[in-house]
């Protein structure tokens, strides 16, 4: 059995057959041997037809907008007058169109929110290209056959003739966030994307797609895939407590229904979305009250705003910057800004005693000690006794050790922690292995911080992706945090995870699991741990 | 003529899509619109991807300007504006 690893997207397997789809048409730019007029009367119907199939399609399918866009793009004005400059310069119709397309997108292959959409155009001049030729471009997926397609990548225009026979989808290019994943998420269709060794595979072959194993089993069967783990609670209690992640009252509502212990990270960002000016304090504790009062019982840490020109307000006057992770956000805004900060904590302040629950505060991309002095200072001077800090930049895990009497906690954020610490951007669509949350760097880094802080007096609790895999949230009480904060939809999968085991077996399946040298590795052998225990 | 100041409001900034309305509004009414960030060097919504290529941004201040009666462009100045998230 051969095991091509990949991302795998949804967690059901499935049992299918190999069906590539191999791009049929690749023709090689030619010279017209009639004249303009003529080539101009191929070109035109077949823009027309594209335009056409993609308006129907806008119709039709649910996301329907993109092929709205692209009708319109490909019926470009522009685009069609420099083809015509290259009809008249001698290439035949299609091939005028596919060159000018290529010129015409090159303008928007600097930005990667564009790239996208000049692929997507360029298939469609392919498209275009074949019509002129009267050739039928377009997948012809075989019905009632359960098949696995397998591409280098899938148009929209592909993607929407996915039909009932397409058991599961694999492709070379493209992460968690491509069309082609967010597509297959949507209507419940197991993927793996990014299988670099996607050509091992063979027309016809049967295979088992296993996307919770990110990967794909040539000669696979049902039995061998990777079964997502359950947990059965043998305690009363968890062994350390389970808060919620809420940016709004809906999920501090289910954080509650869903049993957490408080609130480990409340979002504030979502009381000044789509404000054109700065929201007044009275607005602001309006909000805050909202989600106070639905909130779980126990602790509610609120962040202060985490904004940056990667999510610019209009009211903070950021500029654009080349690199927005890396840039003016989260507490560094109060250097330019001051008075905001004053009175997003005045408001949470007066909304602690509206409420009579108590808030403790923490500020977002704290690097030095400096910030989180300065920070503590505010916090207290408004009258907060429970003051935090993230622990998001690499730089603030090796100057904990002058924090003692500072802040009395610290919480993990590991999605950008995991961003700076393998400088890699957490949306790029082929870093996502570098972005796993059971990297081993990770959690030694995650170790050092329990260990510097809790040196200190310092509480440690984590608030970030990896408090919401129940496996990894028992390495994480092993390895001495405090508190995790998962978001409300896993807070009973992490709870029970946490009613399985006594500290001493979270340590040893900790210890485990931070003594590999891969993520694959460290999560394999966190299950063997759990098992043996 | 009439010329207005629009804010971008969506978090991508000016996409495909906002980009082929404004082009076909034109279209469909038979007027020129300009627009861009600078007075001096406005550019005709004519085409999409010439308009996604400028990467007007979330937040980003434009000016219309669109040669038709008062009523009309103003209506149409409404309409970009709904387009662009306002």
């Amino acid at each position: 059995m051969i095991e091509l690893k990949g991302i795998g997207i949804g967690d059901t397997a499935a049992e299918a057959v190999v069906f590539k789809v191999t791009a049929s048409f690749n023709p090689e730019p030619k010279n017209h041997s009639g004249s303009v007029q003529e080539e101009l009367e191929k070109l035109t119907p077949a823009i027309n037809k594209v335009t056409a199939e993609m308006n129907e399609l806008a119709g039709s399918e649910h996301d329907g907008e993109i092929f709205e866009a692209l009708a319109m793009l490909v019926s470009d004005e522009a685009l069609l007058e420099m083809a015509i400059e290259k009809i008249k310069d001698g290439l035949d119709a299609g091939s005028a169109f596919h060159a000018a397309t290529v010129e015409l997108t090159e303008i928007l292959r600097e930005d990667p929110d564009f790239s996208e959409r000049a692929n997507d155009v360029l298939d469609l001049a392919t498209r275009v290209w074949a019509h002129t030729e009267g050739i039928e471009l377009g997948l012809e997926i075989p019905e009632g056959e359960a098949l696995v397609l397998v591409a280098d990548d899938f148009a929209p225009a592909d993607t929407a003739k996915f039909n009932s026979s397409v058991k599961g989808v694999i492709t070379r290019n493209g992460g968690p966030t491509s069309h082609v994943a967010i597509l297959c998420r949507s209507k419940g269709i197991p993927a793996v994307v990014g299988v670099a060794e996607i050509d091992k595979l063979d027309q016809g072959q049967k295979i088992l797609i296993d996307p919770a194993g990110d990967r794909v089993l040539i000669d696979g069967v049902i039995s061998d895939a990777t079964v997502s783990m359950s947990f059965a609670p043998e305690h009363e209690k968890t062994l350390i407590p389970v808060l919620g992640n809420v940016g709004n009252q809906t999920d501090a509502e289910k954080a509650t229904s869903a049993g957490g212990h408080g609130v480990g990270l409340f979002r504030t960002e979502f009381a000044f979305l789509n404000q054109e000016q700065r929201p007044s304090i009275d607005q602001q504790l309006n909000d805050y009250l909202n989600v106070l009062n639905a909130a779980p019982k126990g602790q509610f840490i609120a962040r202060t705003l985490d904004a940056g020109s990667d999510k610019p307000l209009p009211f903070l006057g950021i500029e654009d910057e080349e690199n927005p992770a890396l840039g003016v956000r989260g507490f560094r805004i109060n250097d330019t800004d001051p008075e905001f900060m004053d009175d997003q904590l005045n408001a949470l302040k007066l909304a602690e005693e509206k409420s009579g629950k108590a808030v403790s505060v923490m500020a977002p991309m704290i690097a030095r000690v400096s910030e989180a002095k300065k920070f503590a200072e505010l916090a207290r001077d408004h009258g907060f006794k429970n003051v935090g800090i993230m622990v998001e930049t690499p730089s603030i895990i090796f100057q904990l050790k002058h924090l003692k009497g500072v802040i009395d906690f610290v919480s993990i954020g590991t999605n950008d922690l995991s961003q700076y610490l393998f400088a890699a951007d957490r949306l790029h669509p082929k870093l996502g292995t570098l972005l796993d949350v059971w990297q081993p760097a990770l959690l030694e880094a995650i170790k050092t911080t329990v260990d510097e802080a809790h040196a200190q007096g310092i509480k440690v609790g984590v608030c970030g992706e990896a408090g919401s895999d129940p496996m990894l949230a028992i390495v994480l009480a092993g390895l001495g945090v405090d508190t995790v904060s998962a978001s409300p939809s896993q807070v009973e999968a992490v709870s029970n995870a946490l009613k399985t085991v006594d500290a001493g077996q979270a340590k040893a399946i900790a210890l485990a699991a931070a003594s590999q040298n891969r993520a694959t590795f460290a999560r394999e052998a966190a299950k063997k741990a759990f098992a043996e225990r | 003529m009439i010329e207005r100041t629009i804010k971008v409001a969506d978090p991508i900034g000016m996409h495909a899509r906002p980009a082929g309305q404004i082009v076909k509004l034109a279209k469909e009414n038979g007027v020129s619109i300009l627009m861009g960030r600078d007075p001096e060097n406005l550019i005709e919504a004519k085409s999409p991807i010439l308009l996604l290529g400028k990467k007007f941004k979330n937040g980003e201040d434009l000016i219309f300007r669109i040669d038709a009666e008062e009523s009309q462009a103003n209506k149409l100045l409404d309409e970009i504006g709904e387009y662009l998230g306002n």
